[in-house]
């Protein structure tokens, strides 16, 4: 993958998460659909990190337009892409399953890291409410995820750390 | 520097996540706002948005049409008897204005001039929501250019939808009443003389209290603006839905449902 190919893709997915995602609004919860790329790049792709980068820039501009401050999802996002990093050395990336709970994790996490930075800056809500919501997000963007996934997988450079690696 | 160009990844990390830190707190510290920078952004990413919505709102209502269509003419029965009863209630109230006049009259004499409400009003679509389910904060496509400024209060037919936090040339992000640090002074609409403060429980809903422990408030009440604070008075809040004594605090704490739909909300108007 070229950082063109990224840029545009992350660009794409920053329109739509905005505007035409909301047709798909289900009781307010819609798709991450920067987080989904940010997942699946860095999961899939041998240099994701650095690809990643992009969404962290993405989602700066996501908080600019609709977020309380400025800076919050990028700092989760930066954590999450971290945890998929360290995670992706014991993990088969080829492997439908292990990208379907790293997606669910990595959407766990980000939210639960979203409610820790807004807790630190005075929000009130509680995090049983944050949890309660939590399955219909990771739901919601595992299908979107997988949707990536399959249209990247063929696209992906095979790793040296897969098993199959000749 | 060695040591930096040795762990190069683990660096520019570094420096991100300070830069972003850094971000966060200048946000934090000057209230939620973006800065020069983040306004000129802002202009550029909803003049994209702008059609976008546009197409949003109009996929949505033709998807809608189709697949409630039972609904909607049932809907359109509902309205057409609530259209019948204010019919009537414009009657009385035509006959009820002669009066207002006698008394505003009246009040002149008393040196007394009542709020108008009758502020300059600005229609706007809302061009981007951010992705919880708490509608706490979104942005509309009108801006400082239509005269929209900070703390102009945004409502639609519903009732009250916020506050204006932030404008640029053609955009204004909107914080709404469901957001924890918007507090709103209410009385009851069918008791003026109960009042109180409430905020967004950051739930999706508003919770709050009155000021008077003994004032008696049932399920159901319409709350309305008091005129008390930058909103103006007699604007519908919601809904209460639940009431409590709290033994700690001793306050009696409410909870209400805004009479807002934010959840199919296209359309605002905001008046200055």
């Amino acid at each position: 993958m070229s950082y063109k190919k990224a840029v545009l893709l992350f660009a794409f997915a920053f329109i739509m998460q905005l505007s035409i995602i909301n047709l798909i609004n289900i009781n307010g919860i819609v798709p991450d659909l920067t987080l989904c790329l940010v997942i699946m790049i860095t999961f899939l792709f041998e240099d994701g990190f650095r690809y990643g980068a992009i969404g962290i820039i993405s989602a700066l501009l996501l908080d600019l337009c609709t977020g309380q401050y400025v800076g919050i999802s990028s700092l989760g996002m930066i954590i999450v892409m971290a945890g998929i990093v360290l995670l992706c050395r014991s993990m088969n990336r080829e492997n439908k399953l292990s990208f379907v709970i790293v997606t669910a994790a990595g959407t766990l996490i980000y939210g639960l890291l979203l409610w820790l930075f807004m807790a630190m800056l005075g929000d009130p809500t509680g995090i049983l409410y944050v949890l309660m919501y939590q399955p219909f997000y990771m739901a919601y963007n595992i299908v979107f995820s997988f949707i990536l996934y399959l249209l990247m997988i063929k696209k992906a450079v095979r790793h040296r750390n897969d098993r199959y690696f000749v | 520097m060695k040591w930096i160009r040795q762990h190069k990844i683990f660096s520019v990390t570094a420096v991100i996540v300070i830069a972003l830190c850094l971000f966060v707190l200048g946000s934090y510290l000057a209230g939620g706002g973006s800065g020069v920078l983040g306004r000129g952004v802002q202009s550029v990413i909803a003049a994209i948005e702008k059609p976008l919505s546009a197409f949003t709102g109009g996929a949505r209502d033709t998807f809608k049409g189709i697949f409630r269509f039972s609904s909607v003419l049932e809907e359109n029965e509902n309205l057409k008897e609530e259209n019948a009863i204010l019919r009537q209630e414009n009657i009385d109230l035509s006959m009820k204005k002669d009066e207002l006049d006698r008394l505003e009259e009246l009040s002149k004499a008393f040196d007394f001039e009542p709020y108008s409400g009758q502020g300059k009003a600005v229609a706007a679509r809302i061009i981007s929501l951010n992705n919880s389910n708490t509608y706490d904060v979104f942005t509309i496509d009108a801006g400082s250019s239509k005269g929209i400024e900070k703390n102009d209060i945004v409502v639609d037919g519903e009732g009250l939808i916020g506050k204006v936090k932030e404008t640029g040339d053609s955009w204004a992000k909107v914080v709404s009443v469901l957001n924890e640090n918007n507090s709103i002074s209410f009385k009851v609409q069918r008791k003026t003389s109960i009042t109180g403060i409430v905020a967004g429980d950051g739930k999706g809903k508003i919770a709050g209290y009155l000021m008077d422990n003994k004032a008696t408030i049932v399920k159901g009440d319409v709350l309305v603006t008091s005129g008390i604070g930058i909103y103006p008075e007699g604007i519908r809040i919601g809904k209460v839905t639940s009431v409590d004594y709290n033994d700690d605090m001793q306050l009696k704490e409410i909870t209400v449902k805004s009479t807002v739909k934010f959840t199919s909300l296209q359309k605002v108007a905001v008046f200055k």
